[in-house]
């Protein structure tokens, strides 16, 4: 078990999104910060994004909220696949609108924000990323 | 007369006007520390107009104190775009941070080739406790105070 919080949310993530074969089916991966080179279709970026700390008074630490960014990237033309595998990875990150609770090592996970922009790539063409910031408590 | 209650002295309005002098105090002081926070962790190139294209938009009157007004942005280099101003807010307490850099979303979130290397949504968690405890304070003198 690993005691940092960020790893324990990096891990929380990757494991339940990697462990359902129709999200799996709706991306060709999951990466940490960027895709490998040469990556096509769709795929899942995860990031941490920020992270804050309650200590008690003793300074001993309680509690670690952090922030990760859960997006599927994508061509634009493909919104509808990119956003249904959002929409899957939504569903499993908090089932039925409700926080994931007690999985890896974290305490809960919820999102915070929704996030969606374009970027145009080098040789023109337009990609999206859809996804949403994720509140994980661990 | 029994039960009866004559006002002497009302200090309603004072008082309300006062809280609403605090919390309007307290998001001016979140919002440039939001701002300072940001500029802080903005990753800075060779002309740093990412970092120096922060600005705030407060609702009322700012009374010529704002110094992160978007007319003292950085004015953009021939590669680089301002976008347009945020419309002031029109809502009471209200302030808007905001990166006049276009590629402000890119940096913040990420593209397809480069990791996202935030810089505003920390500042903003860094924050947000502090505004939450001040309107704390607030909740609390309006209570002492029976409003």
């Amino acid at each position: 078990m690993a005691v940092d919080a960020l790893q324990n949310g990096y891990q929380m993530l990757f494991s339940t999104l990697h462990a359902d074969s129709t999200f799996m089916g709706l991306v060709t991966g999951v990466y940490r910060y960027v895709a490998p080179p040469g990556t096509t279709g769709r795929w899942c970026i995860l990031q941490h994004q920020s992270s804050t700390d309650t200590n008690g008074g003793t300074g001993v630490r309680l509690l670690t909220r952090c922030l990760f960014q859960v997006r599927i990237t994508g061509e634009a033309e493909d919104s509808v696949n990119i956003i249904a595998a959002y929409e899957r990875a939504d569903a499993l990150l908090q089932p039925n609108g409700v926080p994931l609770r007690n999985t890896d090592n974290t305490l809960s996970c919820f999102r915070a924000q929704g996030l969606d922009y374009g970027e145009v790539r080098q040789d023109g063409i337009l990609m999206m990323h859809h996804g949403g910031l994720w509140r994980i408590e661990a | 007369m029994a039960g009866e209650l004559v006002v002497v002295y009302n200090l309603l309005p004072e008082i309300a006007a006062k809280v609403e002098e605090m919390a309007d105090k307290a998001i001016r002081k979140a919002a440039f520390e939001v701002v300072a926070a940001s500029m802080a962790a903005a990753p800075v190139g060779p002309t740093g107009f990412l970092k120096n294209s922060h600005y705030v938009e407060l609702s009322g009157s700012d009374g010529g104190t704002n110094e992160h007004s978007y007319s003292a942005v950085q004015s953009p280099q021939a590669d680089q775009t301002l976008l347009p101003e945020v419309d002031k807010p029109t809502e009471k307490h209200t302030a808007i941070v905001a990166v006049g850099a276009s590629y402000a979303t890119f940096v913040e979130y990420g593209t397809v080739h480069m990791p996202a290397r935030p810089f505003l949504t920390p500042a903003v968690e860094l924050v947000a406790p502090q505004l939450l405890r001040a309107y704390e304070l607030i909740f609390s003198f309006m209570e002492a105070n029976a409003l």
